[in-house]
Formats: structure tokens, sequence, C-alpha cells
């Protein structure tokens, strides 16, 4: 490598080359912040301001008569204590839970399953894994069209099939009943979350030598054991990081919702981000809006501190 | 034969899952008659595109296709400008802070869209940026631009320093060093985060839905949010609507999967 970059120097001169590299060496460190700007700048005005403006909003008060005032009044936490005094926030924060916990519960366990079939050696294994992507890439308001026509009260296939089964007499408007709406809505995340879920899981499981498998068959283990012994302690870290992404992704749902039901019927699918959204426009009330988000912003980062716990620095580094 | 076995069990189940397409694409070519019955037809006798040449005419379903393109090619072209510099830029040089550069992408990737929409309304009201297509460019420009760096960042990290030292040495300027072996070396990098936020952007709904009001400014996404009210029950119209948004996004699929799956697993997803 030496002698060829002195051949390479000759032909150049010794002068141009050293230049050259001295110039490398002297500039790397500006050069390096040069190329990272206009997407760190980009970065400081479209978010970090947002962030900062949004949380001054949240203690003033804000509402459409005042929106476009100069000098709004500071309300000290008023805003947080209007929101949370709502008779329907216990209900929005309810709902936030079960729809992120129960959509978890049944993507992960159903995402899993899906992961480990796949995993085995089968033809068409790898392309049936590739087309459950498709449902990744496929805008969210139309999951939430086709969701809300098969789960219409009026001649929806899911009544049709049920109702074909003996399993219910008459269509339900799964949609239009508060007692039904909450479900309805995980049932298309759901449908979402498990590609998510069997995406994220298969290279964790592909990455597990069959040789342990293997030794453990000759060893007498069933498969049962093997997956208690093997399977789960290794995937580990990856299924913590899919939790917690999971549960990232899924607490903070907004287009999914807000198409199929716009939070109700009488806010039985009411989440936190919706709540935060129909406070600024739908109820002008742009000071709640701002104090919900930060509440959501709240939450959030809190759960990303954790995720990112996991994610130790090596990882990121090398990636 | 258990493989046989496996086959067949995956084939019906993938099916299953993706049995609303079906029913989206089944619904939309049904003639009105044929979508509200019991028992629900499965497969129809005689399909028909009325229902596509009446969201195509009269609720210009064209216009607002034309107005996705827009936005979506739009804030790729500047998404992909600024995470090339910028992936480079954190691949090649020895930043201080580069962990937390790192780790401001990270973050900024998983904050909630909808936490942005309220402030960034307010900024863009001021600037009379609402109900012009820079808003909901630069909106997606900002949700995809941390998560397109992450993914760049590895490739331009596989190229080796000495490559591009050597053509430097060897009389070759920097921007011609960028263009002949930096940039084609991390091309399949380039087309995944390109190919990506083209489809993020295409479908993304709550900054479209929030910064443009007028019906000749909106993309499919909010076309068919308002068109849930407005068509009521006519479902075939609405299930063609749907077709048509998602027409892009199965033949991007089909052509570019294998850079869809490598990207999404590597930058750490979007759901």
């Amino acid at each position: 490598m030496a002698r060829q970059t002195t051949m390479r120097s000759n032909r150049h001169g010794i002068k141009g080359f050293m230049g050259e590299k001295l110039l490398l060496l002297q500039s790397e460190h500006v050069v390096g912040y040069v190329w990272l700007t206009p997407a760190f700048v980009f970065l400081v005005v479209m978010v970090g301001y947002p962030l900062i403006y949004n949380l001054i909003l949240s203690f003033l008060d804000v509402t459409s008569a005042t929106l476009l005032k100069p000098s709004k009044q500071f309300i000290g936490l008023k805003n947080y204590i209007l929101v949370m005094k709502d008779p329907i926030f216990p209900r929005v924060v309810k709902n936030s839970f079960i729809f992120t916990l129960g959509c978890i519960f049944f993507q992960f366990t159903i995402g899993f399953a899906l992961a480990l079939l796949f995993n085995l050696e089968f033809p068409l294994a790898g392309a049936f894994r590739g087309l459950l992507l498709v449902t990744l890439m496929v805008p969210t308001v139309v999951v939430s069209v086709i969701f809300k026509w098969l789960l219409s009260g009026d001649f929806g296939l899911i009544n049709e099939f049920l109702i074909g089964l003996h399993l219910l007499k008459k269509g339900v408007a799964w949609l239009a009943e508060p007692r039904t709406a909450l479900a309805g809505v995980m049932l298309a995340n759901i449908w979402i979350g498990i590609s998510f879920n069997t995406m994220l899981l298969a290279p964790g499981l592909a990455a597990i030598s069959p040789s342990l498998y293997e030794a453990a068959t000759i060893d007498g283990a069933g498969a049962i054991k093997r997956f208690r012994y093997i399977t789960l302690p290794l995937l580990r870290p990856t299924i913590m990081i899919v939790l917690l992404l999971g549960f990232i992704y899924t607490f903070r749902i907004f287009g999914l919702i807000y198409a199929m039901t716009g939070g109700g019927p009488v806010n039985a699918t009411n989440v936190l981000p919706i709540q935060a959204y129909k406070l600024s426009f739908s109820f002008f009330n742009f000071g709640q809006g701002a104090a919900a988000n930060v509440m959501l912003l709240g939450i959030l980062l809190t759960v990303i501190a954790v995720y990112l716990s996991f994610v130790s620095g090596e990882e990121l580094m090398e990636e | 034969m258990k493989k046989a076995v496996l086959t067949s069990v995956s084939l019906i189940i993938v099916a299953m899952l993706l049995f609303p397409f079906y029913w989206m694409l089944v619904t939309s070519i049904k003639q009105p008659s044929e979508v509200v019955t019991s028992p629900p037809i499965l497969i129809t006798k005689n399909p028909t595109l009325s229902a596509y040449s009446e969201v195509l005419t009269k609720f210009s379903m064209g216009m607002h296709l034309r107005n996705s393109f827009i936005i979506a090619f739009s804030a790729m072209t500047i998404t992909i400008v600024l995470g090339v510099f910028a992936g480079y830029g954190l691949a090649r040089f020895r930043l201080r802070g580069l962990k937390i550069y790192l780790l401001v992408l990270l973050v900024s990737q998983l904050l909630p869209d909808v936490s942005l929409v309220l402030p960034l309304f307010i900024i863009f009201s001021r600037v009379g940026l609402l109900d012009r297509f820079l808003s909901v460019i630069l909106a997606n420009v900002m949700l995809w631009l941390p998560f397109v760096i992450l993914i760049l960042r590895p490739y331009f990290l596989k190229i080796p320093k000495t490559l591009e030292d050597a053509a430097r040495i060897d009389g070759c300027s920097f921007r011609r060093a960028m263009v002949r072996i930096i940039i084609p070396l991390a091309l399949p990098g380039i087309i995944t985060a390109a190919i990506l936020t083209f489809l993020f952007s295409w479908g993304e709904f709550v900054f479209a839905l929030t910064f443009l009001s007028r019906n000749e400014m909106q993309p499919v996404t909010i076309a068919i949010y308002n068109a849930i009210g407005q068509y009521g029950i006519r479902y075939n119209r609405l299930m063609a609507s749907s077709t048509i948004a998602i027409v892009p996004v199965v033949l991007i699929f089909i052509f570019f999967q294998r850079y869809i799956r490598k990207g999404l697993i590597v930058g750490g997803l979007k759901e």
C-alpha cells in the first residue's frame, strides 16, 4: 500500500501529494460539520423550535380569539389542569393504554408465531414473509376505510361471516357501538402490527445457530423445551426492543383511528393523540392542545429513554 | 411432505392476512347492487369499472394523485439530498459528539407526529405557508430525514476511506470522487431510502389534513378521508379510490421489495 502511494505521488509530484494530505488532515473536523449542517439546521428549525414553541404555548392562554394577537397571557399550569379536569380525560388515558397494550399483546404473539413459522425451511417461506410487508407500506387511511367496510353494520363482511357461523343473530355496527368500537380499531391496528413484529423478529431468529437446536435435539429436548431454553433467552434483547418500539409506535397512533371513528362514538376510541389534536383543531383551545401534546411527549420520551438504554451505544455507532 | 404442509399452511395464513386487499379490489369492481347483499358476493360475475370512472371524473381522483405525487416526490428529493450529506458526514469524519448526533436522530425519529402539528401549523400560518404544497413537503422531510440519515450512514461506513483517498491522490476532484465513487457504492442504500421516503410521504395523513384545506391541493389520503363522509354507504367508490391510491405502492413494492425489507429492518422501522 505504501509503495503504491509513493508511485502515485511520483506521478503527480511530491508537493501536490503532501499538500493534499495536509489539507485533508487539517480540514477533516471542520469539513465534517459542514456536511452535517444542512440536515441539522433543518431539524432544529422543524423539530427543535416547534417543540419549544409548543411548550411555551402550553403555559399561555391561546384560543382562536387570541391566536393571532402578539402577546398572550401567561396562565401557568391552567391549561394542564383544564385538560386533566375534563371529565373525558380519564377515559382517554384508559383507552390509550387499553389500545396500546391490547394491540401489542395480539400483534406480538401472532407476529412471533409467524416469524417462527417462516423461519422454518420450506419452499416460498421468504416470499410469504416479504408479501406481508406490503401491509406496512399502504397508506393508513386506506387500511382505515377497508376495515371500516369490513366492520360495517350493514352488509359488513365480518358480520356476515359471524352470522353465517351462527355466532351472531343480527349484525353489529362495530364502529358505531360504544362498547365495540375500541375493539374494532384495535383489530385494524393489530392487522398492521403483525407484519411489523414478524419483520423485526425474523432476523433475530435467523441469527440463532441451527447447531444449538441440533445439539439440544440430540440431548433429547423437545420443541417446547428448545423454544423455552434456546430461542427465548437468545432472542430476549430483540424481543425487548420490538416491544418497546411497538409501544412507542402504537401509543402515538392518530391517523388510523381518526379516519375510522374520529375518536367516537362518544369518545369510545378517543386516545391521547386524538384528544390533543381535537383540543386544538376541533375546539380551538390551542393552549390546552399544546398542554396535551406535552403530556403525550412526556409519556413517549420516558419510554424512548428506556428503549435507548436497550440499544447500546456500541450498536448505535457500528450499525 | 412436511415441507409441503408448511407451505400450504403458510399460504392459507398469508391469504387470510392479505384478504382485506382482495375484498377492497372485488368491492371496487362490483355493480352497486352487488355491494350490499346478504350473503355477500365473494366473486363478482359481472365486474364493472364504473366506480373507477366515477371517482376519476366526479371526484377528480386524477388531480389528487397528482398532488400526492408532487408532495411525495419533492419530499423524497429534499430528504435524500440532505440525508446523503449528513449520512456521509456522520460516517466519514471523526466528529466530536458523534453519539449525541445519532441519539438526536434516533429520538426525533420516534417522536409523535401529532405533537408537531400544532406548533408547525401556527408557525406556517405566520409565514404564509398554509395551503401550499411546501408546508406538507417540509413536514414530510422533517418526519423522514432522521430515519434516512440513520439508514444511509451504514452504507457510507462500508466504503473504505482508502478508496476515496486513492481517487483524490490520483487527481480526482472531490466532487468527482463523490459522484463517481461514493454515490455509486452507496446507491443501494440511497435507493432504499428514496423508496421508503416516497411511500411514507405518499401515505402521510395528519399534516396534509391540517395544512391543506383547499380541495384542489389535497393528496389522495385526504381525498379518501373526505370521501368517507361524502359517499356514505357507496363502498364501491370508496374501495375504488383506495385501490387507485395503492397502485403506485404495489408497483414500487413489486419492483423494489428487497430494498424495502432491508431498509425497514436496518433503519428500525415505522408502523
